[in-house]
């Protein structure tokens, strides 16, 4: 290594900053226990990408059957004692208090003990993008996603809440908006397995680390008194529920995901890209696992290999990728692996023949300067699809989609529905950046 | 649109180290433990400088491969939210460092009036 050898790239550097960590392999001796620690690493506290760089020399040789190690599996306790009593105190001293739920829920394996508490508690509750899910999203007391494309009611419920109990997220700045306007009457308390996230942006009066599930089920305030907070959070959340009115003829996409989303039931996996495709999906269809919302966050490609593999790991499941233009180009490539293992993955590509949240943005923050944003030059997708051998079809007309569900979710082999949309169509409710979340910006048709 | 001469290069590092420096307190040492398991060294500076602080000065005492190793680092905040207990975290959290402290001059004059 190091000379510049054919192919020789340098991956362990190049990867060093994207992965928890990585490994070199020197001696085959050591890929037994390499393994080991990558397995445990990856899976452990934040779970995250361990890379083993296998060199060319070491990869050809071989060895004697090697010893494999069993991995001890670790069950991360509570966070001390004086913190639960003081999560504990502030939980009974609040009267308006708002569960704050992000993917750190799952990844922690916490969902059971995040709903044991939401139940006993009778806390209302909003999520993040990647916590959708960990709470029932048709839950009565489950408000919505809050941050940039929230649900409005979600966000008022943040600001104006007294104590915010944040589970598993991080102040992200789509979650926060103006992080110094964020919740601004609130003491918080954040429970997170990674110790690094606790006052990483927003301080915490309480900070209780280690197990999310050991914290959740030992704290237990006893009775709230927070009747009328919930009928007001309620009453915002009825007087904000989304709308499907829109006018004209052409498909509405956030009604035609809501259908999709009631009609395919309660077992229904979606794995999305990234866009204005993947608000919509966070804002209007239902969730009732935690695991059923692929999302990457922010990663184009992502969401027909997520697909594929949620369609492996529960092939009972029924498994939609809902895509874009912009993003199916990203890794069009993986219909031909849906084609040769024949997996049934149902595509809903909502084609606007543009970047369509990248052009929202430029129409109203850049003064309609648009840039890269055109894709009228697509290829006809259900022709590229055919070609893979996957069956497709398309839909331009609202009256068409109920047949197209239909036809989608009715089929037993890989399909795709290609969707036309208006390509003038907006993400709203929309927190411009740099913007209070309490500062959302409306449109719509 | 006006066409103007590139800067070169020293000058524009001078205007960069100068902005950089400006508003800044003295440096702020850090004392590292590495457990020896290659490109440790690289990973910790790597995440230092990606959260956002200036690599003022580093120092790895002399080892072997596979040895454990100290090293000493001495950052400035590039901004005011930077916090010092969270950079600690984040390197706490990296496989290859065994324990961390911290030695904050201006935060050592505060409590000595």
């Amino acid at each position: 290594m190091g000379t510049d050898a054919f192919q020789e790239v340098d991956i362990f550097g190049i990867t060093m900053p994207i992965v928890k960590h990585s490994f070199v392999v020197r001696d085959t001796a050591e890929i037994p226990h390499i393994v080991a620690e990558a397995f445990r690493i990856a899976s452990h506290g934040r779970p995250g990408p361990v890379l083993i760089d296998l060199p060319k020399d070491i990869a050809v040789r071989s060895i004697p059957e090697p010893d494999v190690y069993e991995r001890a599996e670790e069950s991360p306790r509570a966070g001390a004692a004086k913190s639960l009593k003081d999560a504990e105190a502030l939980l009974r001293a609040a009267k308006k208090p708002i569960l704050y739920v992000g993917g750190g829920v799952q990844m922690a394996g916490a969902v059971r003990a995040l709903r044991a508490f939401y139940g006993r508690t009778g806390i209302p509750a909003v999520a993040t993008l990647k916590g959708l899910g960990a709470i029932p999203t048709d839950d009565e007391k489950f408000i919505g996603m809050l941050g940039m494309h929230g649900l409005r009611a979600a966000n008022l419920a943040v600001q104006e809440c007294d104590l915010l109990i944040n589970v598993g997220a991080r102040f992200d700045d789509r979650a926060t908006g103006a992080l110094a306007t964020f919740a601004p009457h609130a003491r918080v308390i954040h429970m997170d397995a990674d110790h690094a996230e606790i006052s990483k942006l927003r301080k915490a009066d309480v900070a209780l680390t280690g197990g999310l599930s050991a914290n959740l089920y030992a704290l237990d305030p006893g009775p709230m008194a927070i009747q009328p907070w919930r009928d007001h959070v309620l009453a915002m959340k009825a007087e904000h529920a989304w709308r499907y009115d829109a006018p004209g003829e052409g498909v509405y996409a956030p009604k035609l995901l809501k259908d999709m989303s009631e009609r395919a039931g309660p077992d229904l996996v979606i794995a999305c890209d990234v866009g204005q495709h993947q608000m919509w999906v966070a804002q209007h269809c239902r969730f009732t696992r935690a695991d059923n919302h692929l999302s990457s966050g922010g990663t184009m490609g992502f969401g027909l290999p997520a697909a594929i593999g949620a369609k492996l790991a529960r092939p009972d499941a029924t498994v939609v990728c809902v895509s874009g233009d912009g993003s199916i180009m990203m890794n069009i490539q993986e219909l031909a692996t849906l084609k040769r293992y024949d997996i049934p993955v149902k595509i809903i590509l909502l084609n606007n023949s543009m970047l369509g949240m990248v052009r929202q943005w430029q129409d109203l923050f850049f003064a309609g300067n648009r840039s890269e944003v055109d894709l009228s030059d697509n290829p006809d997708f259900t022709e590229v699809a055919r070609a893979f051998g996957i069956d497709a079809f398309t839909v331009d007309t609202r009256d068409q989609v109920d047949a197209g569900l239909d036809r989608l979710l009715g089929a037993n082999r890989p399909i795709l529905m290609h969707v036309k949309i208006d390509p003038a169509e907006n993400v709203w409710p929309l927190v411009p950046p740099g913007k209070s979340n309490a500062d959302m910006m409306e449109g719509g048709k | 649109v006006t066409v103007v001469s590139m800067p070169d290069h020293e000058q524009a590092h001078d205007h960069v180290a100068a902005a950089d420096a400006a508003d800044h307190d003295l440096p702020i040492r850090f004392d590292i433990g590495l457990t020896g398991a290659e490109g440790s060294g690289v990973r910790v500076l790597g995440l230092i400088v990606r959260r956002g602080w200036y690599l003022a000065a580093a120092e790895l005492k002399p080892g072997r491969p596979g040895q454990k190793r100290r090293m000493t680092v001495d950052v400035l905040r590039r901004d005011e939210t930077r916090r010092l207990e969270t950079l600690k975290s984040q390197l706490e959290r990296l496989y290859d460092v065994t324990d961390v402290d911290y030695f904050d001059p201006a935060e050592e004059a505060a409590r000595h009036g």
